[in-house]
């Protein structure tokens, strides 16, 4: 099977027009002998659609999802309710399989759709502007740490200050992207699961300051004083931010952050193993330049009506090439779209809605588990709360799957020095009381 | 016709939202939340029914040119047809429902397709080991960067630069400068390739590696790779080549047998999942065996017919991105190969690399030069140099008129070192009479150009809207709507 | 608009600025029509820093089009004393008129016996067209 579109014949024809007799004639004229692959791939044959419908639906099969478990996996991506009209608009082949839109006339669905996403962030971190979205959370964040090192005077190469509990694969990911430029990452210590806000650091050596709200363990607080204390001692303060908490909290822009990045997957797009997820990035109009990613800006075609664009174009790497602010090109373009379906269906009584629904949910649910087990770290929660077994979290996820439940994620798995008692919880809008209760039961049952 | 967005519909009141009644004990915001923390004002979202939130998107998806339209040449960029049956089963529950941190042995399918989609990547580019990580190809490039950084910490050897062609993708650069290493460019020949002679002038102790993309971005598969590529492993260098352009080599030539260390693909490019109007993608990163040890965690292994996540890297350059990668995308790449087999990937990148020559042959004309002399394999740049100087009229109008004849415009200006590029790749899919459909109408813009370049020079105008303003969009940027 | 494209009254530097002496000590600096007309429209300059001490060659701004990006060099050593905010908030002034309206800055000479080295109109003419 292939998907070319000729016969025999055109084939025929072609070759003719352009002067060879047969096929390997003109690739033996593209590229040198040496240079060539005679043996044989080892793919297997051609196969039919129906076929490989039938191997793939097999490897679904595999997979937790069509075993009618109860699930309540989150740390960072979170299976909540897709609304019908975000896969009726995303599926649409005029947005999925077009390019990136670099011809605007040819391109205002992919450009509009952008903007929109765009505004919606914006309006949502209270920031000035957003741009067309990163990879994910976590390379957002390390992003906005080389953007605030690109802003800052401090020298170099300079430190980071991480207010833990910050998620530790975010975390990962940014000294992956900040190693390079000798940049350290220095994490203060949480106590007991809360953020340590008294003083900042005494030495001009730190640059930026990094918090999470909810933090890695789903706890709420109030980041308003030391965002202040950095903005005095010239430290810019960067954000992540759960993009439905921003829709209940003061937002970061409003209380003075620089930066505000995070993963907005839970913005419509589904699980997918991880991937693709949504990074979303914004900031204050006066760091705009330094910001990186596509943009899209309003401009007016030569009828003077409304048009969209791509703008600032000079920041990036098809144009400053080695000076550009990042190297990124593509993003994740179709699940910002789905996330600016998702926020206009619910639109914000809506959003404010789901999050108050999500935010009595995980209320319940560790209210419920905390009467049963202890809960180390304190609320209010968001999403996620950790609650410490009698017994290794592992065993107990094990045998609540066998009663049909997924119970959590045994925090080592990700957080490596914790302690292996430790099982975190996540609760969305998909959570019934019920399922919440059936948790409760089972946890009881095999945490003996 | 003016762009309309979501937020033109918007009225306070107008709702589409709908949510299951609170099954928990009910409780005020404020019980949970310290009163300085709410939110004070609501943020401007639309605020529409569903029937507007669908006929908007409905009429957005209108102003879109996309493959299924017609050609889509965009050279480098391999616009192919996006099969649907990819589509279909990457919406299977069993993936889109399975979260990353689902027990191993309840995502054995998840993690079998992953291993057996890097047995195949492997296979096809003769390379060693594989990670599917990275989530676009400037993010593989990012990746193989810092594996190599990591490479050359270990052996404790300090080496600063990477040699870039000057032809290469502003990707390439932005890439090297982001993993700390110093870009330095080597000048093409007047053929558009780098030469033994050149590469060897800049090769120090310094130069960590040699980045290019093969066949480069002229489309000419370069010819003195071979003995580039052991100057570089005499020097102890590594040689880097940026796949951006394999989707003419499968079966034809293997980067990994003619000596490359690493090499970054795009699964959105070769191997058929769409570009989504920009993303997502998946740039997958492979390497030679010495070399494995420093890739990212985590890999996807295999014990005794079980898969799982292998964070156990010895020299691993770290974690690069949230998870695994780009899954949605692999399944629809993996699906691609799994049909295809070897011989229908190695029909289609022939096929790319004779449709590429029959359409630079059709589109021969004394206004525009070839970039090179060498026959090119999957694209090809031509310069319309002559038929500006002839004219006026300018690459930007010949792809500003190709929209409004209904087609989309190769890219425009690139390379750089082409004046006026128009850089084509009509890649495999497209039929004969799609090709010379394509031709006639790029022959009948140079002939419209000569008899009234006005006719050209102002359009488009049968396009949604007409040419944009793009200097004013950058001299006051307007990133956001504002509520009038 | 009839522009000239190399006037008389200033000195060139190879990077594509001008420089038109105001007083014995002073300078105003800004691109030639050559250097606006290669770059197309012109979208932002970052905005040079004055009191800065600057030495002939030193990069001193940053000026952008749509799709491309070039640098401003000093002409001269010396310190710059003012900026035309004038430009720098409405760049397509360069555009329009790179001579007069669309001067960048002015520097205080360090060293005047620089401006020897500087090309005349003439020389800059066949610098530019001559290549």
């Amino acid at each position: 099977m292939d998907f070319v579109s000729h016969n025999d014949r055109d084939i025929l024809e072609m070759l003719k027009v352009i002067g060879v007799d047969n096929l390997d004639e003109l690739i033996s004229k593209t590229i040198p002998e040496k240079a060539r692959f005679y043996g044989h791939l080892n793919l297997g044959k051609p196969k039919s659609e129906l076929e490989v419908v039938k191997e793939l639906e097999k490897l679904s099969r595999l997979n937790s999802p069509e075993k009618g478990l109860k699930s309540f996996l989150g740390a960072g991506v979170y299976d909540h309710f897709i609304p019908s009209v975000v896969e009726a608009v995303t599926s649409r082949p005029e947005f999925f399989t077009s390019y990136t839109p670099y011809q605007a006339e040819a391109s205002q669905g992919t450009l509009a759709a952008i903007f929109e996403f765009q505004t919606i962030i914006a309006e949502l971190t209270g920031m000035d502007v957003a741009n067309a979205s990163m990879y994910d959370g976590a390379t957002a964040l390390a992003e906005a740490v080389l953007m605030a090192r690109r802003l800052s005077k401090s020298s170099f190469p300079g430190k980071v200050l991480i207010l833990e509990p910050v998620h530790p694969l975010y975390i990962e990911v940014t000294k992956s992207y900040t190693e390079p430029h000798g940049i350290e990452l220095i994490a203060k210590k949480h106590i007991n699961g809360i953020p340590m806000l008294d003083e900042l650091p005494d030495s001009s050596d730190f640059f930026a300051l990094v918090i999470q709200q909810p933090t890695f363990f789903g706890t709420i607080h109030d980041y308003t004083d030391i965002i202040r204390k950095a903005k005095e001692s010239g430290i810019l303060t960067i954000v992540v931010h759960d993009p439905h908490l921003l829709s209940i909290l003061e937002p970061p822009g409003t209380i003075g952050a620089d930066i505000c990045v995070g993963e907005a997957q839970s913005f419509g797009n589904p699980l997918n193993f991880g991937g693709p997820l949504l990074g979303y990035f914004a900031t204050k109009k006066e760091h705009l330049r330094q910001m990186p990613g596509r943009i899209v800006g309003e401009t007016v075609d030569a009828d003077g009506n409304r048009a969209f664009v791509m703008t600032l174009q000079t920041r990036e790497q098809h144009i400053r090439r080695e000076r550009a602010t990042s190297n990124i090109c593509t993003n994740e373009a179709l699940c910002a779209l789905a996330a600016t379906v998702y926020a206009s269906w619910y639109g914000p009584e809506g959003l404010k809605e789901l999050a108050k629904t999500i935010l009595l949910k995980t209320d319940y649910a560790s209210n419920l588990l905390g009467n049963l087990r202890s809960i180390p770290f304190r609320g209010p929660f968001f999403k996620d709360f950790v609650v410490a077994l009698k017994n290794d979290a592992e065993k107990v996820v094990t045998d609540s799957i066998e009663k049909g439940v997924i119970p959590g994620i045994p925090l080592k798995h990700i957080l490596k020095d914790a302690d292996s008692n430790l099982l975190m919880v996540s609760v969305t809008e998909k959570n019934t009381r019920e399922d919440i209760d059936l948790l409760a039961k089972i946890i009881e049952e095999v945490d003996r | 016709m003016r762009t309309p967005i979501i937020f033109d519909y918007s009225k306070p009141g107008k709702k589409a939202y709908n949510l299951p009644e609170i099954d928990v004990p009910e409780k005020e915001i404020s019980e949970l939340i310290p009163e300085n923390l709410i939110r004070k004002t609501k943020p401007r979202l639309p605020e529409v029914s569903e029937f507007e939130i669908v006929r908007h998107y409905h009429s957005l998806a209108r102003r879109n040119y996309a493959i299924d339209d017609g050609i889509y040449p965009l050279g480098s960029c391999t616009m192919k047809y996006n099969p649907r049956v990819n589509e279909r089963v990457a919406k299977l529950s069993g993936f889109t429902n399975l979260h990353p941190l689902t027990p191993q042995e309840l995502s054995q399918g998840a993690l079998k397709l992953m291993f057996d989609l890097g047995e195949m990547l492997k296979e096809i580019t003769g390379m060693d080991a594989v990670s599917l990580a990275p989530a676009a190809g400037a993010h593989g490039e990012l990746t193989g960067l810092l594996i190599m950084r990591t490479y050359f910490k270990h052996k404790n050897e300090k080496r600063t630069k990477v040699l870039i062609p000057d032809s290469a993708h502003g990707t390439n650069p932005a890439s090297v400068m982001m993993a700390g290493f110093e870009p330095i460019q080597i000048k093409s020949n007047e053929d558009g390739y780098i030469t033994l002679k050149e590469v060897k002038d800049h090769l120090d102790k310094d130069v960590a590696a040699l980045m290019v993309t093969n066949p480069n971005t002229l489309g000419i598969f370069e010819p003195e790779i071979v003995e580039i590529i052991e100057a570089l492993h005499e020097n102890g260098s590594i040689a880097y080549t940026d796949g951006a352009n394999l989707n003419a080599l499968i079966g034809i030539s293997r980067p990994g047998d003619i000596g490359f260390d690493i090499i970054q693909l795009n699964l959105h490019k070769t191997f058929s999942s769409p570009h989504g109007g920009g993303g997502p993608g998946s740039g997958p990163v492979l390497v030679k065996e010495y070399l494995k040890d420093f890739l990212p965690v985590p890999v996807v292994s295999e014990k005794n017919g079980h898969y799982f996540l292998d964070y156990d890297v010895k020299n691993t350059c770290g974690m690069i991105k949230l998870f695994y990668g780009n899954f949605s995308v692999m399944i629809k790449a993996f699906t691609y190969i799994l049909m295809l087999g070897e011989k229908g990937l190695v029909k289609s990148s022939k096929t790319a690399i004779l449709n590429a020559n029959y359409l630079k042959k059709k589109i021969e004309n004394p206004y525009f030069k070839n970039a090179s002399n060498l026959t090119p394999m999957h694209e090809f740049v031509v310069s319309a140099l002559p038929l500006k100087k002839e004219t006026g009229v300018r690459a930007l109008d010949i792809a500003k008129a190709l929209l409004d004849r209904g087609l989309h415009a190769p890219t425009m200006y690139f390379p750089l070192i082409v004046e006026e590029a128009l850089m084509i790749e009509p890649t495999e899919t497209e039929s004969k009479e799609s090709l010379d459909k394509f031709a006639e109408v790029i022959q009948d813009i140079v002939k419209q150009a000569l008899e009234n370049r006005d006719s050209i020079i102002n359009t488009p105008v049968k396009t949604p809207i007409k040419r944009v303003n793009e200097a004013q969009a950058s001299r006051n940027p307007k990133l956001k709507w504002l509520a009038d | 608009m009839n522009l000239q494209k190399y006037p008389n009254d200033r000195l060139y530097y190879e990077q594509h600025e001008w420089v038109k002496q105001v007083d014995e000590k002073t300078v105003i600096v800004g691109i030639s029509y050559h250097a606006q007309d290669s770059l197309g429209d012109i979208v932002y300059i970052s905005e040079p820093e004055v009191e800065k001490e600057i030495q002939k060659g030193d990069e001193i701004a940053e000026i952008e089009s749509v799709k491309a990006v070039s640098q401003i060099y000093a002409p001269v050593s010396g310190r710059i004393v003012e900026v035309n905010k004038n430009a720098i908030d409405n760049p397509e002034i360069i555009n329009r008129d790179p001579y007069e309206e669309g001067w960048l800055v002015k520097i205080e000479l360090t060293n005047p016996s620089e401006l020897e080295e500087l090309m005349d109109a003439n020389a800059y003419r066949s610098f530019v067209e001559e290549g």
